[in-house]
């Protein structure tokens, strides 16, 4: 080898050493940077869990979603996110992060039974189901979903798993009456009656004022063509306040009007018919049915149940409220007139009638 | 040299392993920063297999030559009117023996300049194949149009029809074209019939007896288009469907027909205009109580169904809730669009069914006597598997001719965010129940053909025997989707007998809408009825097809006319069309015309 040859080779050595401490720099540096900014994040990460936990979630919000952005199997971000949204009654959002979480945590049964309070929000029982499954599987003993699952899925109209639930349910807890009752719906509803009525019976006995059961007995009463004995129980049934009063008086006017008591039977359809109007209302009201700017119509259809129902000093406050704020409301000016006519003040009625302009 | 250069190597390595390291840490970071993707999961319809005995249905729409396409009305508003699609009906009408098939068209909401699209006729050609013969009919008509019914109201043995539109109605007379062939007039001026609300379903039924038939026309909602209430959902921020209770709701309309070719409004004196007004989908006729008299049952839209009980005198008194079919059993308000009437349970009664919205169950009110309905829904095995449906258009149908009534429903859910808002498809299946004749039924949807395995948004449905074989068809219509004729190809052995009642066009209607047929045949009895109107928006033809199992005829077809004439006729025989005229002792049997090209 020559000297000149040696020397090439040992510059080449030297710029392949620097070349190699360059890049190892280079690696070093974006190592550092990478971890350096990780910690960052990670601060970033913390600071907006702790926000988070303290419910403060209109700030945490934003931090939550970048990280979730950078991180979407984060279970714990994925919770505040799906929690916090639930609470903001952000539900599609919610929708997203719940599912998030649920795949982070697959084994653990927080995710799935928070859920079921979003998906009840959003009246998906089917999903639901699901996820009560799910925890039941991960959590046996989970007496309150237990007890509910039954219903579900009564609800659903799949009533052979339903019975199967109950039986699993009763075995362990023979003496609760909710699934006890709905052992009872799941026999009338397949056409049992004869097997829903001991049940219904010994339910009434035991728990008198359990709504939901004179209910039931009243109503197979009815299909037995035996109103007499089921007038007392669904009127005790109407005496207690709660979401079974409507079908309690649907099912006394239709036992009345079988036992020639027309007017009363009437009464109690129109209360039924009202409380079915007022049920539409709140659902529209707390945004279930999407938001709604104009309600009036909706109020004018209140008052007309009311007066049907016979709450006339209410549904007069209404209607006023009404024309206080919209003066030229027709419908309300047609139903005033109507009630009017009714009540025999024909001037009044009149002027309504003028009020409202020609009928659609 | 070579100590050196594994020296060299040694830190190349180094370096390069420090490099990769690196760049594997920064690609891991960057890419696991990325949000993970989510497959969306795809599943396939299940591939049904048909199996003999078992109703089954093909798709023959392509081959048929029917290319209806029901206009796509959408815009960014969203309209009720969008929702509603339209109907479809068979009508015979040239007599010829093959039912044609007659498809209602909507339109824009606001219909600017240009041309706009119009409902069609197809005559069967009788060889599976239909034409369309719209223009040489005189159906040509734009407008945003609803439903139909089918009836021969001034009793000339041809078949009229009646157009339901959103603000009018129109009354196309059948009359000949004076070249052999036959025509539709629109008399509806002349005849006196108005409609300026929003029409939808509406039946032909003799009210009072006269002999000619009288008209029920449904009015649904008053939507003011200038002042439309904005329906944004406040979960997604998505403008959608607005419920039919926003709207103010009007008096349905009856018109009695004078006998003369022209109509009179009694919708107040009869009564009809007393019960609270309501948005009506759909409509029936039938003498619900035995007492000779047809009644009219409607399907309202989240409001009480009514049951017009048929005083007499042309008068009606509204018993819908006193007789227990004006709520779910549960007390809980119906969202009524399509209803049939038939004896579904062995009883000689007609019970009624009426579709209904998502989470809620199709209603199968049992018929008790004394105008007494029980809500039957979930026992008979019809609630539960509905409610995962949005149902429209519904008939009642013995699609295997083993004696027992099925029934078929079209779906679709009404919004088309549904998805997005309640996680529902706006496309669904449609659905059928085997009946056994006692009030049962079993969902065997999946089994009966790839049609009610496909998503579709389904509204109008109806049935007809179109290509004469002994097996009920049916013709689906869908919103701003294509019509879909399923052709009956069930293999049976199972006998039939056709039955066409023809009223002596005095007492009875010629139609004889309102008539009861009882028939014995190999020891089993079925009772079928005439009814006027029926499932969504649509007519279905009014022959009988009657299910005789493995019966070769049926002893005793007893008919009770609507003049309330009671006639038996013995010994007809299976798989021939019967045509029972009133009063004549004898049944003719007729053999439909040989189509042109045969």
């Amino acid at each position: 080898m020559t000297t000149s040859a040696k020397q090439g080779t040992a510059s080449r050595a030297v710029k392949l050493r620097r070349w190699a401490v360059g890049l190892s720099i280079l690696a070093l540096s974006a190592i550092g940077g990478i971890l350096a900014w990780r910690w960052v994040q990670d601060g970033e990460r913390q600071q907006a869990l702790r926000l988070a936990e303290r419910g403060d979630f209109t700030n945490a919000e934003p931090l939550l979603k970048r990280v979730a952005e950078r991180h979407a199997k984060d279970a714990p971000v994925a919770r505040a996110l799906a929690l916090g949204y639930l609470s903001s009654d952000r539900l599609v959002e919610a929708e997203t992060y719940f599912a998030r979480w649920c795949a982070a945590r697959p084994a653990d049964p927080e995710p799935y039974e928070m859920r079921i309070k979003l998906w009840l929000r959003r009246s998906r029982i089917t999903n639901v189901v699901d996820d009560a499954r799910r925890v039941v599987e991960l959590q046996p003993d989970n007496r309150k979903l237990r007890q509910q699952l039954p219903r579900w899925l009564l609800i659903l109209g799949r009533f052979q798993e339903a019975e199967s639930e109950c039986r699993r349910f009763l075995h362990s807890w023979p003496d609760d009456p909710w699934v006890l009752l709905v052992q009872a719906l799941l026999h009338q509803r397949q056409g049992r009656s004869a097997a829903a009525i001991p049940i219904a019976d010994r339910l009434v006995r035991e728990y008198p004022d359990f709504a939901e059961a004179c209910v039931l007995r009243g109503t197979l009463y009815v299909e037995a063509n035996q109103s007499d004995e089921a007038i007392p129980l669904l009127r005790r049934a109407t005496a207690i306040q709660g979401p079974h009063r409507r079908e309690a008086l649907y099912e006394l006017g239709l036992a009345l009007e079988k036992t020639g008591q027309s007017r009363e039977a009437e009464r109690a359809m129109a209360e039924a018919r009202l409380l079915l109007d007022q049920e539409r209302f709140r659902g529209m009201a707390d945004g279930s049915e999407g938001e709604r700017r104009d309600y009036t119509i909706i109020e004018v259809r209140l008052a007309e149940g009311m007066l049907e129902a016979g709450q006339t000093e209410d549904a007069l406050r209404l209607l006023r409220k009404i024309l206080q704020r919209e003066p030229d409301c027709a419908a309300a000016h047609r139903l005033l007139a109507a009630h009017y006519e009714k009540e025999g003040q024909p001037e009044r009625a009149a002027e309504h009638r003028r009020r409202a302009g020609p009928t659609p | 040299m070579s100590r050196r250069f594994s020296h060299r190597h040694l830190r190349l390595g180094l370096a390069s392993a420090l490099l990769l390291a690196g760049a594997g840490v920064a690609a891991w970071h960057l890419l696991s920063s990325f949000p993970s993707s989510t497959q969306p999961d795809t599943e396939k319809a299940p591939v049904a297999k048909r199996v003999a005995g078992m109703p089954w249905f093909e798709d023959v729409t392509a081959a048929s030559g029917i290319d209806f396409q029901h206009f796509d009305s959408t815009t960014p508003m969203h309209y009720m009117q969008e929702t509603m699609g339209s109907g479809v009906a068979w009508i015979d009408y040239n007599n010829d023996g093959w039912p044609d098939l007659f498809c209602v068209q909507d339109g824009p909401v606001r219909p600017g300049a240009g041309s706009l699209p119009t409902s069609r006729l197809y005559r069967n050609n009788g060889d599976g194949t239909f034409t369309d013969v719209t223009r040489e009919l005189g159906l040509e008509r734009p407008g945003f149009g609803m439903g139909c019914a089918v009836g021969d109201f001034d009793n000339d043995g041809f078949d009229d029809l009646v157009v339901t539109y959103v603000g009018a109605i129109v009354l196309y007379h059948n009359e000949p074209d004076g070249k052999g062939g036959r025509r539709f007039v629109d008399i509806t001026a002349k005849a006196g019939l108005h409609d300026s609300h929003w029409a939808t379903s509406c039946a032909w039924g003799d009210i009072d007896g006269d002999g000619f038939l009288d008209l029920y026309v449904c009015n649904y909602v008053v939507p003011n288009l200038d002042h439309y209430p904005d329906c944004t959902d406040k979960q997604t921020g998505v403008r959608g469907h607005c419920p039919p209770f926003l709207f103010a709701n009007v008096a349905h309309q009856l018109y009695r027909n004078n006998g003369d070719g022209t109509f009179r409004d009694i919708s107040v004196s009869s009564g009809v205009a007393a019960a609270p007004a309501a948005p009506g989908l759909g409509v029936l006729m039938v003498d619900l109580d035995g007492d000779g008299r047809l009644d009219i049952y409607v399907a309202n839209d989240l409001k009480p169904q009514y049951l017009l009980h048929n005083q007499g005198g042309g008068r009606f008194a509204e018993k819908g809730l006193m007789s227990g079919c004006g709520l779910a059993g549960t007390g809980n308000f119906i969202a009524g669009m399509g209803v049939q009437a038939g004896d579904l349970d062995g009883s000689g009664w007609p019970s009624l069914i009426t579709t209904n919205f998502q989470h809620n169950p199709t209603i199968f009110f049992r018929n008790r006597g004394n105008l007494q309905f029980q809500d039957r829904s979930f026992p008979s095995g019809i609630g539960g598997p509905s409610l995962d449906r949005l149902g429209f258009g519904t008939v009642l149908l013995d699609a295997d001719l083993d004696g027992n009534l099925d029934i078929a429903v079209a779906n679709g859910h009404v919004d088309s965010e549904a998805q997005k808002k309640f996680g529902f498809p706006m496309a669904q299946e449609a659905k059928f129940f085997k009946g056994d004749g006692k009030g049962y039924f079993q969902d065997i949807s999946a089994q009966v053909g790839s049609y009610f395995t496909e998503l579709r948004v389904g509204r109008g449905l109806a049935y007809a025997d179109f290509d004469n074989d002994g097996r009920p068809d049916l013709v689906f219509s869908h919103n701003a989707g294509r019509m879909a004729l399923l052709r009956n190809d069930t293999e049976t052995n199972n006998a039939w007998l056709r039955l066409e009642l023809q009223g002596d066009g005095k007492k009875s209607n010629r139609n004889a809408i309102g008539a009861r047929v009882e028939i014995e045949a190999g020891g089993k009895r079925q009772v079928h009825f005439i009814i006027g109107g029926g499932s969504y928006l649509s007519a279905s033809e009014r022959r009988l097809l009657v299910g005789l199992g493995a019966a070769d005829q049926a002893e005793l077809v007893t008919v009770l006319w609507p003049s309330g004439r009671k006639q038996v006729f013995h010994n007809l025989a299976a798989r021939r069309w019967w045509r029972l005229h009133e009063g004549q002792e004898q049944g003719e049997t007729v053999v439909p015309q040989k189509p042109r090209g045969w």
